[in-house]
C-alpha cells in the first residue's frame, strides 16, 4: 500500500477519534469543577 | 442544584447508541474501501483516499451548513441553544475540512506531482479553511456573550459562501481538480459507488456523534459559569 494512503487513513482515524477523546475529557473535567463549585456552595 | 448535577452526569443513552453505531459503520467502511472496493486502473491504490476525502467533505459542509442554519435560528430567536449549535458544528466541521484538505495533498502528490497548486477548487477551500480557523479564533475574542453569539451567527451566515462556492468551483471554472457527480452520473463503478455511500453514512453518524458530545460540553461550560457566578456574587 502506498505511504500516501497508509498516511491519509491515519489522519482519518486519529482526528475524529482524538476529537471524540479530548471533548469527553474535557467534559468529565468540566462535571468535576461543577460538583466542586456545588459542593462548596452547599 | 443536586439536580442538575445529576442531569449533566447521567448517562448519555442516545450518544453511547450513536457513538457504537459510528464505531461499527466506520470500521465497516473501513473495511469496504480496502477489501471490496476495486483497485482503479489509472491510479492504482491511492485513488482509495478519495472515499474518506469525500466523505470528509460532505460532513465538513455539513457541518458549516448547520453553523448557517442555526445562526439564522440564533438571530431570529436570540436563543443560546442555536449559538451552541451553530458553534458546535463549526468546530466539527473544521475538523473534517481539515482533514479533507490534508488527504487531498497526500492524493494530489501522486496524482499531480505536487501536494498543492492554486486552481479554483484548492484556493477556495483554503480560503473556507482560514475564514472558519478564524471563526473559531474570534469566538472567545469578544467580551459581550451576547455579542458574540451575534456576531458569529453572521460570520457563520457569511462564510457559509465558500460551501456553494467550493461545490461549484469544479464547474464553473476550468480545473485539474476531479469531477465525480456530474450531469451524466457518476463516474465510477457500482462497488466504488457503494463504498463511497457507506463512507457518507459512516463520517455522517461520525459527525452526530461528535456534534452531540460538543453541544454537552457547552452545556456543561454554561453551568460551570453560572455557578462560578453565583459563587461571586
Amino acid at each position: 500500500m502506498p505511504i500516501y494512503v497508509v498516511i491519509a487513513y491515519a489522519i482519518f482515524c486519529a482526528v475524529p477519534l482524538g476529537l471524540g477523546i479530548v471533548t469527553a475529557l474535557r467534559h468529565r473535567q468540566v462535571l468535576r469543577e461543577i460538583e466542586v463549585l456545588q459542593r462548596q456552595n452547599g | 442544584m443536586a439536580e442538575t448535577s445529576v442531569a449533566l452526569r447521567r448517562r448519555d443513552g442516545l450518544g453511547l447508541v450513536l457513538a457504537i453505531l459510528s464505531a461499527v459503520s466506520f470500521l465497516g467502511a473501513l473495511w469496504m474501501v480496502f477489501a471490496y472496493a476495486p483497485r482503479e486502473a489509472t491510479m492504482g491504490d491511492v485513488q482509495r483516499i478519495f472515499y474518506f476525502h469525500v466523505a470528509s467533505a460532505w460532513v465538513g459542509f455539513f457541518g458549516f451548513f448547520v453553523t448557517f442554519a442555526a445562526g439564522i435560528g440564533y438571530l431570529t430567536r436570540a436563543n443560546r441553544r442555536w449559538d451552541i449549535v451553530a458553534h458546535a458544528s463549526a468546530q466539527v466541521g473544521l475538523a473534517f475540512i481539515t482533514m479533507t484538505v490534508l488527504t487531498g495533498m497526500l492524493w494530489a502528490k501522486p496524482a499531480w506531482g505536487v501536494y498543492w497548486t492554486w486552481e479554483p477548487r484548492l484556493t477556495i477551500s483554503a480560503v473556507q479553511w482560514l475564514l472558519y480557523v478564524a471563526y473559531a479564533m474570534l469566538r472567545g475574542s469578544v467580551m459581550s456573550p451576547e455579542r458574540e453569539a451575534r456576531f458569529a451567527a453572521v460570520y457563520g451566515i457569511v462564510a457559509f459562501i465558500t460551501v456553494p462556492l467550493s461545490w461549484f468551483a469544479i464547474r464553473w471554472w476550468r480545473t485539474i481538480h476531479p469531477q465525480i457527480v456530474s450531469s451524466e452520473g457518476m463516474a465510477i463503478t457500482p462497488r466504488m459507488l457503494t463504498t463511497l455511500f457507506a463512507s457518507l453514512a459512516a463520517f455522517t453518524l461520525v459527525y452526530a456523534t461528535l456534534l452531540r458530545q460538543r453541544i454537552r460540553l457547552a452545556n456543561a461550560r454554561d453551568r460551570l459559569e453560572s455557578l462560578r457566578l453565583m459563587q461571586e456574587s
